[in-house]
């Protein structure tokens, strides 16, 4: 066991989890707002914020995958002793992928659930930098109330990819975090790019 | 005015109360002790314990007496306490060939290895009320003959595999699926059928299954083997690269030949059924078996024609913990529903007042 | 009459139990499935449901979403058929009073989760604010079609042609739709949804409303939600648009008339008075009118 990695987990694991949650569920439930999520450390390259997803989200019946940046002993490690959740090879497999902006390609290969069960759809979990600086994008649908403006700092080539993985109710739900802020997109939100006036 | 009712609080303390009194009865008789039920109640036990989920032969009896003998009271008292316990392992299958058993009778042939050994049972009995067990200190009767166990023996339906007449059932290696984790999906597989039927409802699987002798899917059954006694439970923990023995735990087996005329890849057979239950519980087992091979139909390519064989039907209703539930929930307040049902019909019927009279008056013009 | 118990004082946790009851890897597995119901809303996400120590019918799909929603900091009102003083509401109080030692009320702006039985609350409710709603059959097409894989399909292939023969049978017969209660609804303009047993009246609070809805089945084992600012619409035709209930009485204790009325039989000739369902919005009233 690779216990020198071993970082400490939410001060109270009842708490813990519970306000995260409630926190990734006010997310999910209005996309496109940020929150402040600041009950654990960094782990290696996991912000904060998305280590407290982790611990909230993951265990035995959740498969997950570490792209290549996020795919370290420590992280590995922690996961194991935490929250015992299986890592798996391909990310067609998973229930939970983690990522950075740049590696969002992979989001192509993820399970996107059916029509009959969209609901074993995988979740993505992206880290960035910061919540601005990117394209301007509207965003609307249930939890918005009339449209939001966001310029989240990944590139073109991610929305196209999910466009390409979005025939509702198929998709992928996303957390995005940055260091100790999530905001979340559901894929029942409809982005479009905002016009130049 | 009026003025509205208050006091819920008040009033279920009361009940909770007199729920009291009543379990207890008169405070003249002695209290009944949980080891009594155990040792004198243990059909109700295994009832509570194969429906309840859950092998504790001690809690299945307090359950009982909680439930002041109501057994779907019991159960869910079980299933509840279940709820808070972690799941940490599955055992290894249960060897019930190595059965040491106090019961074992196969009808499909007179005298066989092993031998017919009755144990205790009801079959034999006549139903006369006793009135000597009125009284208490009753001597046990002599025993008739030496004490006989049956030496493990090789499974009947095994000896019609041997002959190449019984359909082998394969070991799908898959991982076992737990149905109180994930929900029921359907179609479901034989495995998942298998646990929802171990535990349903005694009643309503031998109703079910009664259906299938009467005619609603008939599958000519004959009662191949029916085994009682103590079986090892094994557990096989990472940590070990061997199986360690937990315990014994009494249960009832039964395994039921029926028929299957064949189809076009495949020869005509016999098929069996299988029934599993906690302690000694036949009629549970022999039920379960009937109603296991009904819900093979489809699988089996026969035609569906009967409710013991449609699969939503059974597994969605034989729960008794949820049947009992949603039935009894009919006694919560339902006002502010049948409201809305008193002003439709109380529309529907102004509607109707207005169109006759509009028509009687009609009637008067002309 | 209002209750002088209207702000409990936090109980003190009963030893023995998780916070609220349910072990944490069945919490998980809860929010895990609220998290895709969110996502996808009016769809009915499967969970592994356990029995909890009510029983099945009386609430354990709510009792769960709250178990595995609620925090330290909640005020926590429960209500079954408006009221929170009938006896289930009482009894699902107590249990997270002793299991999760939260703050309760009866106040419905001051609470941030609301578990409820066949109402919505008749004040508006507000962003932040969480409602569960306990659900007996989750299947709007249940009654139509008994077949779970039958409806399974009818969801997938966005397929409701049976829900409009139905409430078209119904105006062909009887002139309207037959439904006062649990009236089916289209969510997002995707999903036929069954908004829980609630009166009909309670239907437009649905739509683009700032509070959460979360639902749950606890015996069919199903979760379901409605995010904030979602548009509901329940189902009718052109040229039979829905309608709510209306009464020509008043309440008779605050005078309201634009609420959900009750109807009391008050005596053996069964004289009829109507009052608010809704207590807490009933004792409100009252409140201002003393004060005035």
């Amino acid at each position: 066991m690779n216990s020198h990695y071993l970082k400490p987990a939410f001060d109270n694991p009842v708490s813990g989890s519970q306000q995260s949650f409630r926190l990734a569920l006010k997310a999910m439930a209005e996309p496109g707002l940020p929150y402040e999520l600041r009950l654990v450390e960094t782990l290696d390259t996991l912000a904060p914020a998305s280590y407290a997803l982790a611990l909230t989200l993951l265990d035995s019946d959740t498969a997950v995958w570490l792209s290549p940046a996020l795919d370290t002993p420590a992280i590995r490690a922690n996961l194991a002793f935490h929250c015992a959740c299986p890592v798996v090879e391909h990310p067609q497999d998973a229930d939970f992928a983690l990522m950075l902006a740049a590696e969002t390609g992979v989001i192509a290969s993820l399970n996107a659930g059916t029509d009959r069960d969209p609901e074993l759809s995988c979740t993505a979990l992206i880290q960035l930098d910061s919540f601005e600086g990117g394209l301007p994008t509207l965003w609307q649908g249930p939890g918005i109330e009339t449209q939001r403006q966001l310029c989240l700092p990944v590139d073109k080539a991610f929305w196209q990819t999910r466009q390409a993985v979005t025939a509702f109710p198929c998709g992928i739900d996303m957390f995005f975090i940055a260091g100790e802020q999530i905001m979340a997109l559901s894929r029942s939100t409809q982005v479009n790019f905002q016009v130049e006036n | 005015m009026y003025v509205a009712v208050k006091g819920g609080e008040k009033a279920i303390d009361h009940a909770h109360y007199l729920l009291a009194k009543k379990r207890r009865g008169s405070t003249d008789i002695p209290e009944l002790e949980v080891a009594q039920i155990r040792e004198q109640m243990s059909l109700a036990v295994a009832r509570v314990m194969t429906e309840g989920s859950l092998y504790d032969e001690e809690l299945a009896a307090l359950a009982i007496k909680q439930s002041a003998g109501d057994l779907l009271e019991a159960i869910f008292l079980l299933r509840a306490y279940r709820t808070t316990l972690p799941r940490f392992t599955e055992s290894v299958p249960l060897q019930t060939s190595e059965m040491q058993m106090e019961r074992r009778i196969s009808a499909t042939y007179k005298d066989l290895p092993g031998g017919q050994l009755l144990g205790p049972t009801f079959d034999y009995t006549h139903r006369l009320l006793d009135f000597t067990l009125l009284a208490e200190g009753q001597a046990l009767p002599e025993p008739s003959q030496e004490p006989l166990q049956a030496e493990p023996c090789p499974r009947v339906l095994e000896l019609l595999e041997k002959e190449g007449l019984m359909r082998v059932e394969k070991n799908s290696q898959a991982d076992v699926p737990d149905i109180t984790r994930e929900p029921l999906d359907f179609p479901t597989n034989r495995t998942q059928r298998l646990q929802a039927l171990a535990r349903g409802d005694e009643g309503f699987m031998m109703a079910l299954a009664y259906s299938t002798q009467r005619g609603y899917g008939r599958n000519h059954p004959f009662a191949g083997e029916i085994r009682i006694g103590f079986t090892e439970v094994w557990i096989e923990p990472e940590e070990l690269d061997f199986a360690v023995p937990l315990g014994d735990i009494e249960v009832t087996e039964c395994e039921m030949v029926t028929q299957f005329i064949g189809s076009k890849t495949e020869p005509a057979q016999f098929t069996r059924g299988y029934g599993l239950a906690f302690g000694y519980n036949e009629r549970k087992a022999m039920s379960m078996a009937l109603v296991d091979r009904a819900l093979c139909a489809e699988a089996l390519g026969e035609e569906i024609t009967s409710p013991a064989q449609q699969e939503e039907f059974v597994l969605m209703h034989c729960d008794n913990v949820e049947a009992a539930g949603f039935v009894s929930h009919l006694k919560l307040p339902h006002y502010v529903d049948f409201q809305s049902e008193l002003e439709l019909i109380r529309k529907m019927h102004a509607q109707e007042q207005s169109i006759s009279e509009e028509y009687s008056i009609q009637e008067k013009q002309a | 009459m209002i209750s002088s118990l209207e702000h409990q004082n936090r109980p003190a946790q009963a030893e023995g139990y998780n916070f609220a009851y349910l072990d944490e890897q069945t919490k998980r597995m809860i929010r895990r499935g609220l998290l895709k119901a969110v996502a996808i809303p009016g769809y009915q996400v499967p969970f592994g449901g356990r029995e909890m120590p009510l029983p099945y019918g009386w609430g354990t799909g709510g009792i769960q979403v709250t178990a595995a929603v609620l925090g330290e900091e909640d005020v926590l009102k429960v209500i079954d058929q408006g009221a929170d003083d009938t006896t289930n509401a009482v009894s699902i109080r107590r249990f997270f009073s002793t299991t999760a030692g939260v703050q309760t009320t009866e106040r419905t702006g001051d609470a941030t989760i609301i578990q409820t039985r066949h109402r919505i609350p008749e004040a508006e409710l507000k962003k932040d604010q969480i409602m569960v709603y306990q659900v007996p059959i989750p299947e709007p097409l249940r009654f139509i079609e008994p077949s779970e894989t039958e409806t399974k399909t009818m969801h997938a292939l966005n397929d409701y042609g049976v829900m409009h023969v139905k409430l078209y049978e119904d105006i062909a017969k009887f002139g309207h739709i037959a439904t006062a209660y649990a009236y089916p609804v289209m969510v997002d303009e995707r999903y036929v949804m069954d908004p829980s047993p609630i009166p009909k009246f309670d239907n437009p609070k649905l739509d683009m409303s700032p509070a959460l809805m979360l639902f749950g089945a606890g015996r069919e084992k199903r979760l379901y939600a409605v995010p904030p600012y979602t548009r509901v619409s329940s189902l009718d035709f052109e040229d039979h648009p829905f309608e709510v209930q209306k009464w020509e009485q008043s309440c008779a204790i605050c005078g309201c008339d634009h609420s959900y009325l009750d109807e009391i039989i008050v005596d053996d000739q069964g004289t009829r008075e109507f009052v608010c369902s809704d207590t807490d919005y009933c004792g409100q009233r009252v409140a201002e009118q003393e004060k005035q």
